[in-house]
């Protein structure tokens, strides 16, 4: 086998094997491009179910907050609205 | 042997060539298969696998919601799971509807006919709890589905109810604010393009379509919860107390025109519009037109001395209470023979309204009120505004300008009264009143200066009079600040014509007198026992001044001066202490001194106030550092209470 030979068989074997290669990394890539996906749509649905929750919870916090309810509570501490005369504004002297 | 093999043809070449031909016409057909498949069917073939990979997705968003000026949230939309089936699906419909009746508490004779429908698609129920919908889910019936909508809530219950309106089960805003911003408000819908996996499972693919914003846009009102509140308390209140039929309170920031709180009695709560009466829907400040009586009087005041037909101190002939105006007689509650203009308004004279009315003129007076937006929508974008009524000067006879002038034969809306006494507020300049902060809503800006600011000032003076001195609104006096106000208690019309035996008691409070911040309008409707507007509506009034001028910090400190300024600590000293509400108070343990070292400064001086001893003040700051005498030694009985002595010395830092 001449020389010439030698180099063309040893380019076709390595263009064979960074296909092969190549190939294989493509599958790869693809097998993780699909977990990816399943991952970001379980993230996207747990987004979303946190969304859910947080705007529910927003809504409790705003009737644990409504000024209805802050004046019970108040009216069992014994508190109530400032008349006038009890109010201080103090300055610094 | 020789000769046959040399007689006998040699074929290979034919079959080399045969078969060389046969595997070219093999390899020829597939590359015009290939051909074929990838340049004339590709496109189709390619779109067909497409389908079968990727699926379109359609996100929807949550409709906008509802703010108060400060942030506090007023109505959203929480995602809640509804009910439905598809009856050729379910295998077992007696199983099906025991559950579905008792996991939804439906009657199970209407779960089950909707089960026995033909239809392919039967709402059960729509936006249930999470409780129920993980009943069903763990129920798993065949053919019962959940899926995903919005329903709206009101976490503030019946607060502004009327105001904010409510939404229909399909998320269209039917009433109130939900209406009037239904567009804007509303969520948009996004369709994108997912991966699908074989079992049919969706993947995420790419960001593409999901960039928009898909949730409707989030609308900011004027009104202030804590402020709203108060005057819904106040007003229901005095509404139970009197035994009214309904109520009105509005409140309004004089410098912005923004419309602080718009309490309607009876409330709404638009979380159960099922339940609700839709008299109760009603935004009456904006579609409900009343006489509004004496509360009109500072107007033709400030038109008469604008016009120069009196002057403050003019006398008017009030004719002892008792005067006939053609064949109609007009009677005081306050009878007098003489008396100046400014206490024509303070004592709420019917019949010296009327004298200053006919001398001014219908046509004149007529002016004046168009201009004060009398006759006219308001405009501030709420379904249902009544624009009043306001006859043509034409058609009015001298009786009606007589009853004009106290505030009867014309008809008013509370905002329309609200917007003029800000013209009166505003130094005689016209101010639009505002409910929306965002989104902004275009409108002109078309202020007309009504009356003189010294026209204005002084109408404010007399109607300062009216509650500071010995006139109808002394019920309404805060210690401390000044207010000008008015009463009014106007007879309503009877459906039989004429006026009947039920009244509208109503006050208006502007706060503080000169250079008024807060304008309060509250308007009592059918008060059973008690008529007046200084004994039913003014208290109202006061109440809600109080709270709102409390929640902004601005009630005076003292109960007799409206000094400008903080005092210093050591003024603070000499004030005496309100005692409505008690204050924490650090007790005297077997005559002990208390230990109020680290204490805040005012909370030790209100302590050691009401113990009966006045400390000495000692350094600067804003904490109690160090104490003589020290906690736990005797309690110092038989000295000076007064600071002047060091019986009790503060230390601050």
């Amino acid at each position: 086998m001449s020389k010439t030979d030698k180099t063309l068989l040893w380019m076709v074997l390595g263009l064979l094997g960074m296909a092969l290669f190549l190939g294989l990394g493509a599958v790869w890539l693809n097998i993780e491009r699909m977990d990816l996906a399943y991952d970001l749509r379980k993230m996207e649905q747990s987004l979303g179910r946190k969304e859910d929750l947080a705007a529910k919870l927003t809504v409790e916090r705003n009737n644990l907050v409504s000024p209805y309810r802050l004046k019970k509570l108040a009216g069992q501490l014994g508190l109530g609205v400032a008349a006038p005369g009890q109010i201080r504004r103090i300055a610094s002297q | 042997m020789a000769q046959d093999n040399t007689r006998r043809t040699d074929h290979s070449g034919i079959k080399i060539g045969f078969v060389t031909a046969l595997f070219a016409i093999a390899l020829g057909a597939l590359w015009v298969r290939t051909g074929w498949v990838q340049l004339y069917e590709g496109d189709a073939l390619a779109d067909q696998a497409s389908r079968q990979s990727r699926a379109a997705e359609y996100e929807y968003g949550e409709r906008g919601r509802i703010f108060d000026r400060n942030g506090e949230m007023l109505a959203t939309s929480v995602e809640a799971q509804s009910v439905f089936a598809r009856p050729h699906e379910i295998e077992n419909i007696d199983v099906a509807a025991d559950t579905l009746s008792r996991d939804l508490k439906l009657s199970r004779r209407s779960v089950y006919r909707k089960l026995k429908s033909r239809k392919k698609f039967v709402w059960i129920k729509r936006q249930v709890s999470d409780r129920e919908a993980g009943a069903l889910n763990r129920a798993g019936l065949k053919g019962i589905r959940l899926t995903t909508e919005y329903s709206r809530i009101y976490p503030n219950g019946h607060l502004a109810g009327q105001l904010l309106g409510f939404t229909d089960i399909d998320g269209r805003g039917r009433e109130g604010i939900e209406r009037v911003f239904n567009k804007s408000l509303s969520p948009s819908k996004a369709e994108f393009v997912v991966q699908r996996d074989a079992t049919g499972r969706h993947l995420y693919l790419d960001a593409h379509g999901r960039e928009m914003d898909v949730n409707g846009q989030d609308v900011r009102l004027t009104i202030d919860t804590h402020i709203q509140h108060a005057a819904e308390q106040a007003l229901a209140n005095s509404i139970s107390k009197y035994e009214a039929r309904a109520g009105i309170v509005l409140v309004v920031d004089v410098k912005s025109g923004d419309i602080l709180a718009m309490a309607n009695e009876p409330f709404f709560n638009p979380n159960t519009v099922r339940s609700s009466k839709p008299s109760h829907r009603r935004l009456r400040p904006v579609t409900d037109i009343y006489e509004p009586g004496s509360t009109m009087k500072p107007f033709l005041i400030a038109a008469a001395l604008q016009e120069g037909t009196v002057t403050p101190d003019t006398l008017i002939d009030c004719e002892n209470g008792r005067w006939k105006v053609a064949r109609r007689v007009i009677r005081d509650t306050h009878p007098s023979r003489w008396l100046p203009v400014h206490k024509v308004l303070r004592y709420s004279s019917n019949i010296g309204m009327a004298k200053i009315g006919l001398n001014l003129g219908s046509g004149v007076y007529y002016d004046y009120l168009t201009k004060l937006g009398f006759g006219e929508k308001t405009h501030l974008g709420l379904p249902g505004e009544s624009s009043g009524i306001l006859r043509p000067p034409g058609s009015w006879t001298s009786v009606d300008l007589a009853c004009i002038s106290f505030g009867q034969s014309i008809g008013a809306t509370a905002v329309q009264l609200a917007r003029a006494f800000l013209c009166l507020a505003n130094q005689g300049a016209t101010r639009d009143l505002n409910l929306i902060l965002s989104p902004r809503t275009e409108r002109k800006n078309a202020s007309i200066q009504v009356f003189t600011p010294e026209t204005a000032a002084t109408v404010l003076k007399m109607m300062e009079e009216v509650v500071q001195e010995d006139g109808t609104g002394r019920s309404a006096r805060i210690e401390g600040i000044t207010m000008a106000g008015k009463t009014g208690t106007a007879q309503k019309a009877s459906k039989n014509g004429g006026y009947g035996d039920q009244y509208l008691s109503s006050f208006v409070a502007l706060v503080p007198a000169r250079d008024p911040e807060l304008l309060v309008i509250t308007m009592i409707d059918e008060p059973q026992k008690a008529n007046y507007g200084s004994m039913v509506a003014a208290p109202v009034c006061r109440e809600v001044t109080v709270r709102t001028l409390a929640y902004h910090g601005q009630l005076s400190e003292t109960l007799h001066a409206t000094g400008e300024g903080a005092p210093t600590v050591d003024e603070l000293a000499n004030e005496p202490l309100d005692e409505a509400v008690p204050a924490p108070v650090a007790r005297i343990d077997d005559g002990r001194v208390p230990n109020i070292e680290g204490m805040p400064v005012r909370r030790a001086l209100e302590t050691l106030v009401r113990m009966g001893i006045v400390p000495v003040l000692k350094g600067k700051g804003m904490t109690v550092k160090r104490q003589e005498p020290a906690a736990g030694k005797p309690w110092p009985e038989n000295r000076s209470k007064e600071g002047t002595d060091d019986v009790f010395v503060l230390w601050l830092s």
